[in-house]
């Protein structure tokens, strides 16, 4: 709870819980959205099932337009807040990787977890691969160090390095994921798969 | 289908409104003001020079001194223990790096007073109780603890603490600020706050 | 009529928070939106006054000086007003502030008193607030 933390001293078991409490509802979400399900994931590069998209974008505009209305309203403190990092190379590479893990192995990191919990064998063998990937990248580290930090901007923002105010990059983000929500319902069904969600029955 | 149209027009309709704000990144006052007025206003909200002197013989650690001044008068004269943070420095970034730690008490001190009971109003609105001033600043530092003077003849007990703690924590300021220049520096340097980083990260 | 028929439940919610971000914007009684802003005239010095400048202000003049102990010496041309430093905030005094159409100065005693109530004024939204600086005798 960093953010809160500034305003309200909270003890170290509460933090726990609360991340505790969060990832639980985190992977509630996943798994009653059907995301344990690698067709449905899939679904996305075969352009059949677009729900990825759609939830991963409102998640991620609900969350912006949240915490500026907050930070607003002065019960947030945005300084607080975790900026990732940006590495260009590294971000591009691991992407790439990152992509066709996602579609060999039918899974992302999270998902991954969730599917491995309800029994799926496909996705522990997912996991076990995630594993081993993490082992062989800190193995292998001081080989490709300077790939990993090449071309290292900081923890940028996009709106900062486009010179636009944050208000106004929020509204652009919205209207943009609204009318890509909306391009992907067509694509659903232009590539209609009606029988995939039969087994979540 | 319509509970989704819904939601894109709401969510489309407040980031209307947040892009008609002048959102930054700072943080505002949250205290209500008319009890930050009542608390900045109360004596409570102050040490005397006395009082601090006593802090730094007894080298309490439950005490952060902040110097509130440019870094060349800084280093000209600091106060023991003090840690240097420009004034305008401090109300341009987030003081969460120098106020962080709650279990200290924050006390500002300037050349004379209007920087320090700027800081600590600004401290106290932004919900660091735990700040305070040094009335008078280093002008009533130097007049009271530097040239404090034995008149009379007869001294009673209490006087005479009060002169035993001014002298002590004279010498221990006139110890450091004559050091030479490098030397002090390097001590000085080894008291900065470094500011903390965050940590996170996702998936 | 087909649109507010349509999205009658998004629209009350869509007020709301319009609503709330004005009394957030405008709010006579609250700290306003942005610490950094309304202390940036204190970090450049720019809020500071000798008596000498005074008469290089332009507009109406309000003189508050704060508490009893403090009084001009010299003769001063404009509005004057004595409030306890503590009631400041009434309602009144605070309409006062307001209305006045021009700068407002504040003088004390005690240079802490005044720099204590200017930051507390100016992160109320108050624009145009001055200390007068006592010159230590």
């Amino acid at each position: 709870m960093a953010p809160l933390s500034s305003y309200f001293a909270f003890p170290e078991w509460l933090n726990m819980l609360t991340a505790f409490l969060i990832g639980i509802g985190f992977g509630f979400a996943l798994e009653q959205a059907g995301f344990s399900s690698s067709r449905k994931l899939a679904g996305m590069f075969y352009g059949y099932d677009t729900t990825v998209i759609k939830v991963f974008f409102t998640a991620a505009i609900v969350a912006l337009i949240g915490s500026q209305f907050l930070s607003y309203f002065g019960l947030l403190n945005l300084n607080q807040v975790y900026v990732n990092e940006f590495y260009v190379t590294a971000s591009i590479v691991g992407g790439v990787i990152m992509g066709a893990g996602f579609i060999m192995g039918g899974f992302c990191p999270g998902t991954g977890l969730c599917a491995m919990s309800i029994g799926k064998i496909d996705a522990m063998a997912f996991v076990a691969g995630g594993f081993a990937g993490a082992f062989l990248f800190t193995e292998t580290y001081p080989l490709i160090e300077g790939m990993a930090n090449a071309r290292y901007k900081g923890p940028v923002k996009i709106n900062e390095s486009l010179g636009l105010s944050p208000g106004l990059f929020t509204l652009i983000l919205v209207a943009a994921a609204v009318a890509m929500f909306w391009i992907a319902e067509l694509a659903e069904k232009k590539f209609a798969r009606p029988e995939i969600t039969n087994d979540l029955k | 289908m319509i509970i989704r149209k819904e939601f894109s027009v709401l969510l489309l309709l407040l980031s209307l409104i947040l892009a008609l704000l002048p959102l930054t990144a700072n943080r505002s006052f949250t205290a209500k003001p008319d009890k930050l007025l009542s608390d900045v206003l109360n004596e409570d909200a102050s040490f005397t020079v006395d009082q601090v002197a006593e802090f730094i013989i007894r080298e309490d650690n439950t005490v952060q001194l902040i110097d509130l001044r440019s870094p060349e008068e800084f280093r000209k004269q600091a106060i023991p223990g003090a840690v240097n943070i420009p004034y305008p420095e401090f109300v341009t970034k987030d003081p969460e790096i120098w106020l962080g730690n709650k279990n200290v008490r924050n006390i500002f001190y300037s050349a004379g007073d209007i920087e320090s009971d700027y800081a600590l109003v600004y401290a106290r609105g932004l919900g660091y109780d735990n700040s305070y001033v040094m009335a008078g600043g280093v002008t009533e530092w130097i007049r009271t603890v530097m040239e404090t003077k034995f008149t009379g003849d007869r001294i009673t007990a209490r006087e005479n603490a009060l002169f035993e703690t001014r002298r002590r924590a004279g010498e221990m300021f006139t110890e450091l600020n004559s050091l030479p220049d490098s030397l002090k520096m390097k001590f000085l340097e080894s008291k900065k706050f470094s500011a903390k980083k965050l940590d996170g990260g996702c998936e | 009529m087909k649109f507010i028929k349509q999205y009658w439940l998004v629209l009350p919610l869509f007020m709301l928070a319009v609503i709330l971000v004005l009394n957030r914007t405008f709010s006579q009684k609250n700290f306003r939106y942005d610490a950094v802003k309304w202390a940036e005239p204190s970090a450049t010095g720019s809020n500071i006054l000798t008596e000498d400048q005074i008469a290089t202000l332009s507009g109406e003049i309000l003189l508050i000086s704060l508490g009893n102990e403090a009084s001009i010496d010299r003769q001063f041309q404009g509005n004057t007003m004595n409030i306890n430093p503590e009631s400041i905030l009434e309602k009144t005094n605070l309409m006062r502030i307001r209305k006045n159409n021009g700068p407002v100065i504040l003088y004390s005693g005690d240079n802490s008193v005044s720099a204590r109530v200017w930051m507390v004024l100016s992160e109320m939204g108050m624009k145009n607030i001055y200390i007068l600086k006592k010159i230590p005798a």
